[in-house]
């Protein structure tokens, strides 16, 4: 597991951030695939746009990270050897309320995208990704996991 | 003292509540945006697959399912937003969800059946006439076997060997066992996932898709079941061939022929034109009697099975598929196993002119060793015209270099008797693949009847009629001429040599390809290619036929002139002439004119059945938002599920806006020259802050996407007609809504009542309604381009229908000049134009702001064809003038920002309501 360090300034706020002047936060980001060169990649290409994300190459991994470091949003693929990616979202959503996953899969299985959604993946999107959007699903999903956050303390007050 | 302890307090409450409602709001506009996106990005994937549907080009069933499951997710998280704005009130939702997508389920993925039946049969065997267990052609070489075995051969079942020839002996291992293969551990599953995975088959991942799969089919596990029925086979034709006198002495092969053809295919089709989409794999050639070693041998067979399917997937099998537009899943692979001594010679023969129906001698290719070496391009052929009568050899042309022929005179009579023969028993004339072992016997391995040449092609065989046809044109003098025609027909396009397989991705679409041989590699470039140049080459390629196969014109050397890849230059226009295998310079339209149209398969392909099947459950919109059935258990399909979600998700914002205790927060009068008309609901962060009292003044209106608009509506007065009175146009504009029941067909209660906007800082929505003039404008504008739009929707009017009908088409063609996309349903027009850069988008809301007004009433006026077009004119000369407003501001704007040097702050749109 790598953290990519940031390299340039987070640059404007997006229409789906908080949008009221206050200094956007960013998303903590975990990547989950058995392919280390496609978090890799992503990590990268993340990293460009100034957010930082951790990588873990299987649920099982991507579980622990969460349990010791938490997270945001997970970015996961589907097909994984071990627990798999569905088995990990549902595990995810069930164990870490509050975090929110994005499904990423090379499979055009429209049971498997609905049955993601169903456990409640905030997206599901098929590979290969159009970059930006899906930084717009994890800016999207993390404003949900904000917003959600700060319900859920307001209930607790 | 206790008045000033509890003052504090209550203030900190109402804060608090104040507070607790701000963040509802930003919670239910997030919700609602989500809503937004999936509704766009649902129409957008819709747009796409109806263009697929067009099938100007070629795609395959990943493209189909790639395209169902984008648009199932986008109407699933419709859904599911709408519910958690409107928790369990339309339940009926997620059932007509369901039972639409079993359905297209069905349609994209219903896997063909599990095959049952043997998995290994001997040539000949009664049980290969199964359906779909093995390839229509080789189940009919097992009856030619027995029809062509006699001539005086004692023993009935050793067909090779004997002079004369006729099919050897062999087995097939059916599609049963081959489908086993790929379905053994997830085989198929991982195949199609690495299609999906780099974007679906495409022109430039081909190159490296094909050996990825390629190695996934050679690494793979071949099911128990089948490697014993397979070896149990062999065993038994060793045995066979075995007992034969001699056997042992000579250098017995087992070769591999892989055949792929589509399911439910016969073979046999009326006028036997072709048969639908087969195609050979070359397998390997393994010596028959292996290994002493079991295991070395047993590998040596599956590897040389496993050899053959991975052709199923070589670049120009892959290409094939797509451009005949056949189901991977659909396509069944059998492979065909045959004895045969190692050949001297092999080939091709037709029993035709594949190019001219009344040419009838035989034509033989011929190459040394196996008969693949004809159609592969990559070994030097010879060609031989075999009189059909007499079996004299009427024409001999030896290959480019070579000392001597393949074929004596004998031998070539010997092919064209076999070929003869097979015709006969047809009844069709026929393309056979043929080898001619050493003792002088010629062996059959594949017959299909000959394509018939194409109907368009002249009736004798005069190529200097066409050529004088030609003449009479005065064309340019000729780059090449002196070749020979592979493929018919006249087209023009850029040159592209390719000299080598990296070349192959830079091949752009409609180029004229220019090689040196016609290699059965060049295949996969077929698709792409508008015509085919070689240097040399025969009729008897793949390459050739597949280019006759699609239509394609093809013209092989030698040239007069000299080689085309010296002679043609890379990227210049070029006319290839087909019928009279001449390269002129430049396109000639008079010739290319009279060329055929090429073949697109897609029409009534397998694939495009299924995406037609599945669209039918999505793309028709069979929901009327104005009609009482509008309700979520009529929803037929994915469309209607998505608008229904927006409509209703557009509702629940207003309701829960305007709810007694948030609306005096939320919802409130726009300050303008004539107030209380325009109301505005702030969504979330629509407004600057707390507004106080009931009216917000433009000017604290944040919504980017609101001010453009207004400014808009704003910019020009409205001048009728009617002709207005003094009052000026806004008081025109309200008299009509002054009464809110003129219109008795009860629109729904959205519309009746006011006037409004929905804002948030990015997102507006406008509901108007002047009379009986319905204008909806709804935008999502910010810095996301790809989730920008903005959309235009008219309806109603005061005149007759037809002129209602007349008018939305006028306003139709307006917004149609500024790049609108745009619906019309009898008199309801919808205009969408998305995916465009801030500042684009907020200039599109001036042309929507000032079409909100100045369509009214236009209805009047729709039988008046001058007063309507200098009506045009002037609404479009209007439009102008306020983009290029906008645009000076910009750069007015761009120019202070420079001087002042505040580089810090992200350049941003310039706010259209700005006094100009």
């Amino acid at each position: 597991m790598t953290d990519t360090p940031i390299s340039d300034a987070p640059s404007g706020d997006a229409h789906s951030g908080s949008g009221r002047g206050e200094p956007r936060a960013l998303p903590r980001i975990l990547l989950v695939d058995d392919e280390p060169e496609s978090t890799e990649m992503l990590a990268l290409r993340l990293g460009k746009r100034g957010f930082a994300a951790a990588r873990a190459a299987s649920g099982e991994e991507a579980l622990e990270h969460l349990a010791r470091q938490g997270a945001d949003v997970v970015v996961m693929d589907v097909k994984m050897p071990g627990m798999g990616g569905m088995r990990a979202l549902e595990r995810i959503r069930a164990e870490f309320p509050g975090v929110e996953v994005i499904m990423l899969s090379g499979h055009a299985d429209m049971e498997v995208a609905v049955e993601g959604m169903r456990l409640g993946a905030f997206g599901y999107l098929m590979k290969p990704t159009d970059f930006d959007e899906l930084l717009f699903k994890i800016e999207d999903a993390y404003t949900q996991c904000q917003l959600d956050r700060r319900a859920a303390a307001r209930r607790g007050a | 003292m206790g008045l000033f302890c509890w003052l504090p307090f209550r203030r900190k409450r109402r804060d608090e509540e104040r507070a607790a409602a701000e963040e509802a709001f930003a919670a239910r506009y997030h919700r609602f945006k989500l809503v937004l996106n999936a509704w766009a990005k649902l129409q957008e994937v819709m747009t796409e697959m109806e263009l697929a549907l067009c099938c100007v080009h070629p795609f395959g069933m990943q493209t189909v399912r790639a395209l169902c499951t984008r648009i199932t997710t986008q109407v699933f998280q419709c859904i599911r937003q709408l519910d958690e704005l409107a928790p369990g009130r339309y339940p009926e939702l997620s059932a007509r969800f369901d039972a639409i997508q079993a359905e297209v389920s069905a349609i994209v993925y219903g896997r063909p059946a599990t095959m049952d039946g043997p998995l290994a049969l001997p040539f000949g065997h009664p049980d290969l006439a199964l359906p779909d267990l093995a390839d229509p052609a080789l189940t009919r070489l097992g009856a030619l076997r027995a029809a062509l075995a006699p001539r005086g051969a004692s023993d009935m079942s050793t067909a090779s060997g004997m002079p004369g020839g006729g099919v050897p002996d062999g087995f097939i291992v059916t599609a049963a066992a081959c489908q086993r293969l790929f379905r053994h551990e997830g085989l198929q599953e991982e195949i199609g996932r690495r299609v999906q995975a780099s974007g679906g088959i495409r022109p430039d991942n081909l190159l490296d898709l094909s050996p990825s799969i390629a190695g996934l089919i050679l690494q793979a596990d071949v099911p128990a079941e089948v490697s014993g029925a397979v070896l149990d086979a062999l065993s038994a034709l060793r045995t066979r061939v075995a007992a034969r006198p001699g056997a042992h002495e000579r250098d017995m092969r087992l070769l591999l022929r892989g055949r792929v053809w589509p399911q439910g295919s016969t073979g046999v089709r009326e006028g036997g034109d072709d048969d639908a989409g087969g195609m050979t794999l070359w397998g390997p050639s393994i010596p028959l009697f292996g290994d002493a070693d079991p295991e070395a041998d047993r590998q040596r067979v599956l590897d040389g099975l496993r050899a053959t399917l991975a052709l199923k997937y070589s670049p120009q099998a892959i290409a094939y598929r797509r451009n005949r537009g056949l189901r991977d899943a659909g396509t069944c692979v059998c492979v065909g196993c045959f004895a045969v001594e190692a050949p001297v010679a092999g080939g091709i023969a037709y029993t035709g002119n594949p190019l001219h129906a009344r040419d009838t001698s035989v034509h033989v290719y011929a190459a040394r060793g196996l008969s693949e070496a004809v159609e592969d391009g990559a070994h030097d052929v010879d060609a031989y015209h075999v009189c059909r009568a007499g079996g004299s050899v009427r024409l001999r042309s030896i290959a480019h270099g070579a000392s001597a022929p393949v074929l004596d005179d004998a031998a070539a009579r010997a092919v064209a008797e076999l070929a003869l023969a097979v015709e006969e028993r047809c009844g069709l004339p026929q393309e056979i693949d043929w080898l001619l072992e050493p003792d002088g016997s010629v062996s059959l391995l594949h017959a299909r009847p000959l394509p018939a040449p194409r109907a368009h092609l002249p009736e004798s065989y005069a190529e200097s009629e066409a050529e004088d046809a030609a003449q009479t044109e005065c064309p340019p003098p000729a780059l090449l001429d002196g070749g020979v025609t592979a493929g018919p027909g006249v087209v023009a396009g850029p040159v592209h040599i390719v000299r080598e397989r990296d070349d192959v991705r830079s091949f752009p679409d409609g180029a004229v390809l220019v090689v040196a041989r016609d290699l059965a590699d060049w295949g996969m470039l077929l698709d792409r290619a508008a015509a085919v140049v070689a240097e040399r080459g025969r009729l008897s390629s793949q390459l050739a036929a597949v280019a006759r196969e699609f239509g394609k014109p093809a013209v092989f050397g030698p040239f007069r002139q000299g080689s085309p890849l010296d002679i043609l230059e890379q990227g210049a226009m070029v006319t290839v002439h087909g019928d009279v295998g001449v390269i002129y310079p430049g396109r000639i339209e008079s010739f290319v004119e009279s060329g055929p149209p090429e073949c697109n398969f897609m029409p009534g392909s397998p694939v495009l059945q299924a995406l037609d099947a599945a669209a039918h459950h999505m793309l028709p919109l069979t929901l009327d938002p104005d009609s009482p059935d509008f309700k979520s258990a009529n929803c037929r399909t994915f469309h209607d599920l998505g608008r229904f979600c927006h409509e209703k998700a557009v509702a629940e914002m207003f309701r829960f806006g305007s709810q007694q205790r948030h609306a005096p927060q939320r919802v409130k009068q726009l300050q303008c020259d004539v107030p209380k008309q325009f109301w505005v609901v702030n969504l979330d962060d629509g407004f600057d802050g707390e507004v106080n009292g009931p009216l917000v003044p433009v000017a604290r209106i944040t919504s980017v996407p609101m001010r453009a608009l207004w400014r808009g509506m704003n910019a020009v007065p409205w001048q009728g007609p009617p002709p207005v009175d003094a009052k000026g146009f806004l008081s025109v504009m309200f008299e009509a809504t002054a009464n809110p029941h003129l219109d008795p067909a009860a629109q729904s209660a959205f519309f009746t009542e006011r006037n409004y906007f929905m804002v948030s800082r990015n997102y507006c929505s406008l509901h108007s309604r002047f009379g009986f003039h319905f204008v909806a404008v709804e935008s999502l504008v910010g810095e996301r381009t790809p989730e920008n739009y903005v959309v235009f929707q008219l309806r109603g009017g005061a005149a007759n229908i037809e002129r209602r009908v007349r008018r939305v088409e006028f306003v139709a063609g307006l917004l149609e000049e500024f790049g609108f996309t745009c619906t019309v349903r009898r008199d309801a027009l919808s205009a969408r134009i998305e995916n465009l850069p801030e500042a684009d988008a907020l200039h599109m809301l001036l042309v929507a702001g000032y079409m909100t007004i100045h369509t009214r009433q236009l209805d009047m006026i729709m039988n008046d064809g001058p007063q309507l077009a200098e009506r045009r004119a002037a609404m479009l000369a209007d439009c102008r003038l306020l983009l290029e407003e906008a645009a000076a501001a910009e750069r007015e704007q761009e120019a202070d920002q420079a001087s002042s040097g505040d580089d810090a702050r992200p350049r941003r749109a310039v706010d259209p309501a700005a006094p100009v």
